[in-house]
């Protein structure tokens, strides 16, 4: 019975039956009347600006024993070089880790976590910055810590390794998550992919980076006078203002040339993209176009019109297209707005793929209707009570408090912003949600990008307009080639034509035909298996190999012009895409190359001394301008044999970095070959060769490289 | 009279600042702040109050998780938790005679489309279509006398924050904060809620949770790691039973199920309410009794039976997925309650917690074989008997083999060397800093608070935990370490990436 009262008293509520309840009596939501809320006090930071520039935020807080810091500086990853993407990121980080002139990062380290403290340095997209937090007795140490990580950071070699190790693997890792890959291409396709605020790090950028790099990019913007500091916690603030300037003592202002900050071109227009991912059952959706920054005089209605339109439970968005619709988990939109540069307008979420087009049509049709009609009153008593009535929020933490002024004062906008921020949302009314909504929304020309399994969804994503489609295969690092000089040319010849004597010497130039049987065992998911092999090559350049399987033959012939395969199937021309590679391994394989490198087509050149296994080697690097491949070969400094070979091949579709290591030699007729071949994709096993029979000059005829 | 407290504030401003942590009797003297009580229906109430600002923060744990999902209805208690934010009888609806017979005509549609559906291929299509419709109808029809989301936007709109909920295994929490002046509305709301929820608008919040499960698990590498990793490592523990729930069991779980789930399990003696911040514990209690005490009291379910037998041997798999390579290693352990999980907490210290971490030093830095290595506790739950977690991901070039054996080394080492002193010292710094940092949110404290009580049987334990680290010895990691992370005890799963 008890479980019923409530519904009762409700419904009394609704129709007005009771009065005010007593103090004592349960009350329904719409009967509370609520005390006025205790002002919070809002304490102000006090602000200092040290002789050498620091300017200074101080705000006690004594409730716990801790002190806390947070720092920012005027640079930022829109100011680094377009080819060294990821240098920013990279000099924020190696800061820290590599250590100062003095101590190494492992040093600074090893201090810090014994005392449960942390420093720790950073440079995002338009700023830079630090945080530092610590027991209040430990301070003083740790200060010191920072302000020598901040002014005399070593960028040690071993450590910026480390950081593009990081970089690479967040390279190789971006496309496994697919709600990664839809921000991070929508914000391409807003802001263009080359833009300061879109681009991002690719292999080649990374390995554009040097610890020079890191040391002139600190140079450039690091200075106490491109520096501000704002500290909250357990401190008496002269005592503190005083440890500031003594750690920082030492730090001379410089002058600091700050670029100007990018521009953003846009031209609006409807564009619709799409990118297929095959493992997932859920269409990630964006929708939009630029949007403003907050200094905008319009940013306040725009930024309640987007509260109405896409922000929270009480949004429409979620009402109407999850709650009624339950088309999705998360759904929204918001009025994107920076501080000094525009934002993005966006909206979006993920449904699955069966319902793709409906969704996007779901979330297109709320941002027109926003442009159409004004808002309701209660819309926007909502949207407004919520952002004033949790006003206090702003206020509830001091880091909050020192974080905004230091940002504030970053980006050059009044201290009381936030109180103006509240004026202004108070007097916004439904005209001018709608007026903003009119002016600024533009569902007509809306970029959309979609990205599922265009096989399952509902309808093809071209029923909304023309579909331009997104590869996001990630580039592999173009190899930069030294440039020859006449000197490592020599050497390289020199070295060649060691190896090539040591292969065989005139028997090798005289060399008409190779056959070669054994086993090769190839290691793939489901464990390591053998197939017999048998390889032959002709010369000027015919070659057949054929692989023995549990299942059946295989043979594949190149007789110089054409390629093709032959299984029980049949026979069936090899697709362009592997004719190529055929010919490109013949063109990179030793043998070949060492009866040849003295053609045109060939570059040869020394690189460097390198240790294979324990043996001494020269590593001279060849070009091969017909196939354009290049291949490492290491050649033993004793023995002058090859030992090693390295480089880039597709394997099953996408390039990898192939290392063959030859041992076993046996000299054949003269010619002195290995018998096994250790084959590494991207430094694991991927096969092994063994060859048990080898036949040199045996007078193979064309016969066997003609179809039949 | 308002103006009584507005007094009190700078007196207990002043006993705030004397509390002094330069010894652990800072710890005390939180404790001394903590009021706890229990209704006379068994809802047990945590408060503290912390003045610094006028906010406060209110967490309800719920002891019913995933955990608890019957066969045949994984994801029940996940879907609970969303139904939780529908309202009431009172909130949500603009005629909630009308709504219910509507929301019984729903029921009864779906009934009978659920049982053609589930005859299979022997189901009669026109049938189908004819049911399909009906339900469709019926559900357009209760839809008319909805508030939409009308208990979510009222918080929103009285100027709360973090209004959100979860589920895990051991749990469930609702949670949000309001400016303290608004406190009855939360006892409002949130004793409503839980007397007389309406599960209205079910089926296409499953529609919701579906897709939850899509975007979390089915369209994500890492979660379909994980969800296999648990499948692989448990077999008779349900904590190896997807939380969110098999996609078959969230498209068969009926709104009636659900409610019967809540009426078992969210009975007073099941929920726990911490309060933290701006608030007088006298004027929660008289709040509490006032809203809380007309939920009626129920017969608490005795805890889950089922315990995971000893492992017979290694388990291993591997599943190809778009995506780089991830490894995770887990080996059995006992619960939260037992002796030995502090000493598994000063494990994951020294194991990973930082740069001076052995694991981040050994694959990280010097191997170069991982960019992120770690191991915790806890995993995926700590009421019950657990796993303590090891992962990695491979750095380029190189395999979850390679770093398979780097943790193995890292594993040998706390069996066969005493830990130095230097390395304990340090965890046990961190444990008490951590715990310094913790006070500092109203959220975090509110959800700690009312963990540890739930968990542990009482929120002292919180504190207690620092001593208890505080005496492992460097002996009792190296007993842990050869008694638990044996190969018989250990399940390994990794993601390899699909060749295509």
């Amino acid at each position: 019975m008890k479980r019923y009262l409530n519904f009762f008293l409700g419904l009394l509520v609704l129709f007005g039956f009771v009065s005010e309840a007593g103090a004592q009596k349960v009350k329904h939501y719409k009967q509370l009347k609520y005390p006025a809320l205790r002002e919070p006090v809002v304490p102000e930071p006090a602000r200092y600006e040290l002789p050498n520039g620091v300017v200074l935020f101080l705000l006690e807080d004594h409730e716990l024993p801790i002190i806390e810091l947070s720092a920012i500086v005027r640079t930022g990853a829109r100011w680094e070089p377009a080819d060294k993407i990821g240098l920013a990121s990279i000099t924020g980080q190696v800061m820290r880790t590599g250590g100062t002139t003095t101590r190494t990062g492992d040093e600074i380290d090893d201090e810090l976590e014994a005392i449960a403290a942390s420093v720790e340095t950073f440079i995002g997209g338009n700023s830079g910055g630090a945080r530092v937090s610590v027991m209040r007795e430990d301070v003083d140490d740790v200060l010191n810590i920072f302000a020598d990580v901040l002014m005399n950071p070593a960028f040690r070699e071993d450590k910026i390794d480390l950081a593009r190790i990081q970089q690479r693997d967040g390279i190789a890792r971006r496309n496994d998550n697919v709600l990664g890959i839809t921000s991070r291409e929508f914000t391409k396709l807003i802001y263009g992919g080359a833009s300061p605020y879109a681009r991002h790090t690719e292999y080649e950028t990374i390995e554009n980076i040097t610890r020079d790099d890191l040391i002139a990019f600190h140079r450039q913007f690091y200075a106490p006078n491109n520096v501000m500091l704002g500290i909250w916690g357990d401190f008496d603030t002269d005592e503190m203002k005083k440890k500031i300037e003594l750690a920082f003592k030492d730090w001379q202002r410089s002058e600091i040339d700050v670029p100007p900050v990018p521009e953003v071109p846009y031209k609006f227009g409807q564009r619709i993209y799409f990118i297929q991912k095959d493992d997932v059952n859920q269409t990630n959706v964006r929708v939009g176009h630029l949007g403003g920054r907050i200094d905008d005089s319009d940013y306040f209605a725009l930024d309640l019109a987007s509260e109405i339109l896409g922000s929270g439970p009480a949004s429409r968005m979620f009402k109407n297209i999850r709650s009624a619709q339950g088309l999705a988990y998360s759904v929204g939109a918001s009025w994107g707005a920076n501080y000094d540069y525009p934002g993005i307008f966006q909206g979006g979420g993920q449904t699955k793929s069966e319902s793709s087009i409906r969704f996007i049509r779901a979330i297109l049709k709320e941002i027109q209707d926003m442009t159409e009609s004004e808002v309701t009153d209660e819309e926007l008593r909502v949207a407004k009570e919520g952002i004033l009535n949790s006003f206090v929020f702003n206020f509830d933490t001091k880091g909050e408090i020192v974080n905004r002024i230091l940002r504030y004062e970053y980006f050059g906008y009044p201290k009381d912003f936030l109180q103006q921020y509240k004026r202004n949302i108070e007097k916004v009314s439904k005209a001018d949600i709608l007026r903003v909504a009119k002016k600024y929304f533009k569902p007509d020309q809306m970029v959309i990008l979609a990205v599922g399994r265009a096989e399952d969804f509902d309808e093809p994503l071209s029923t909304l307009g023309t579909v331009a489609t997104i590869d996001i295969t990630i580039p592999e690092p173009e190899e930069v080639l030294p440039e020859p000089t006449e000197e490592t040319v020599a050497k390289g010849k020199e070295i060649l034509a060691d190896a090539a004597e040591a292969a065989g010497g005139g028997r090798l130039k005289a060399l008409k035909d190779i056959t070669q049987v054994g086993e090769m065992s190839m290691v793939t998911p489901q464990g390591e298996f053998a197939v017999a092999l048998e390889s032959v090559l002709k010369l000027p350049l015919k070659f057949r190999q054929t692989m023995k399987m549990p299942f059946g033959e295989m043979t594949m012939v190149f007789d110089g012009e054409t390629a093709w395969m032959k299984s029980a199937q049949g026979i069936q021309d090899a697709p362009e895409s592997q004719k190529k590679e055929i010919q490109s391994s013949v063109a990179r394989e030793p043998l070949y190359i060492l009866m040849n490198y003295d053609l045109p087509r060939y570059t040869v050149q020394f690189v460097k001394e390198e240790t294979v296994d324990g043996t001494k080697a020269h590593v001279v690097l060849v070009h091969d301008s017909e196939t354009d491949q290049a291949v490492r070969l290491f050649c033993d400094s004793k023995t002058n044999r090859l030992v090693k070979s390295s480089y880039t091949a597709p394997w099953m579709g996408t390039p990898a970095k192939m290392e063959e290591f030859y041992s076993d030699y046996e000299t054949v007729n003269g010619i002195t070959i290995p018998f096994k071949t250790l084959i590494n994709k991207d430094g694991q096993k991927a096969a092994e060769t063994v060859w048990t029979e080898v036949k040199v000059n045996a007078g193979v005829t064309d016969a066997l490289f003609t179809r039949e | 009279m308002r103006k009584i407290p507005y007094l009190l504030v700078p007196l207990i401003l002043l006993a705030l600042l004397s509390t002094t942590f330069g010894q652990e009797d800072g710890f005390k003297a939180v404790e001394k702040r903590i009021v706890e009580f229990t209704l006379d229906n068994g809802l047990k109430f945590l408060v503290l109050p912390r003045r610094e600002a006028p906010v406060v923060s209110f967490v309800t744990y719920a002891d019913v998780g995933s955990t608890d999902d019957p066969k045949g209805q994984t994801g029940i208690a996940h879907l609970f938790e969303h139904m939780a934010f529908k309202g009431t009888p009172t909130i949500g609806s603009k005629d909630f005679k009308k709504e219910k017979t509507a929301i019984q005509k729903v029921d009864r549609a779906y009934a009978k489309l659920k049982r053609e559906r589930l005859k299979g291929e022997k189901a009669d299509a026109e049938r189908l279509k004819a049911l399909g419709e009906e339900f469709e109808k019926a559900q357009e029809e209760a839809a008319e006398y909805l508030e939409r989301d009308e208990y979510s936007t009222v918080i929103d709109r009285a100027g709360g924050v973090g209004l959100n909920a979860g589920t895990g295994n051991d749990m469930t929490v609702y949670f949000y904060s309001l400016p303290s002046n608004k406190i009855e509305l939360w006892f409002s709301l949130e004793s409503d809620r839980f007397l007389n929820p309406v599960l209205r608008e079910f089926y296409t919040e499953r529609d919701v949770v579906m897709e939850e499960r899509r975007l979390r698990i089915e369209s994500q590498p890492i979660g379909k790691l994980v969800e296999e990793f648990l499948s692989v490592a448990y077999k008779a523990h349900p904590y190896g039973v997807s939380g969110i729930g098999h996609m078959s069991d969230l498209q068969n779980i009926t709104r009636e199920q659900a409610e019967e789930f809540f009426q078992v399990y969210y009975i007073p003696s099941n929920l726990t309410i911490a309060v933290v911040g701006d608030v007088d514990a006298g004027e929660v209690e008289r709040l509490a009794k006032m809203y809380f005490e007309r939920i009626p009291s129920g017969p608490k379910r005795l805890p889950i039976s089922t315990t995971e037998p000893p492992q017979r041997g290694q388990r291993r798999f591997a599943i190809e997925e778009q995506s780089q390579r991830i490894i995770v290693i887990g080996y059995h352990k006992e619960s939260i309650t037992h002796k030995d999980n502090a000493v598994f907490d000063a494990i994951s210290d020294i194991l990973s917690a930082g740069r001076t971490s052995r694991l981040y030093r050994s694959l990280v830095r010097d191997k170069k074989l991982a960019t992120i290595a770690g191991g915790f506790s806890g995993f995926p739950g700590e009421k019950y008997p657990n796993l303590f977690l090891f992962f990695a991901f491979p750095a380029p070039g190189h395999t979850n083999e390679e770093c398979e054996e780097a943790i193995g080394e890292e594993i040998e080492r706390l069996k066969t060397e005493l830990v130095d002193e230097g390395t304990l010292k340090k965890a046990k710094t961190r444990a008490r800093a951590n715990l310094i940092r913790q006070l500092n949110s109203n959220q975090g404290m509110a959800f700690q608070l009312a963990t540890y009580e739930m968990l542990t049987g009482s929120w002292r334990e919180l504190f207690q935990q620092l001593d208890k680290i505080n005496a492992v010895t460097a002996e009792d990691i190296k007993r842990v370490a050869n008694e638990y992370f044996t190969i018989k005890n250990r399940t390994v799963g990794m993601i390899e990436p699909a060749s295509r």
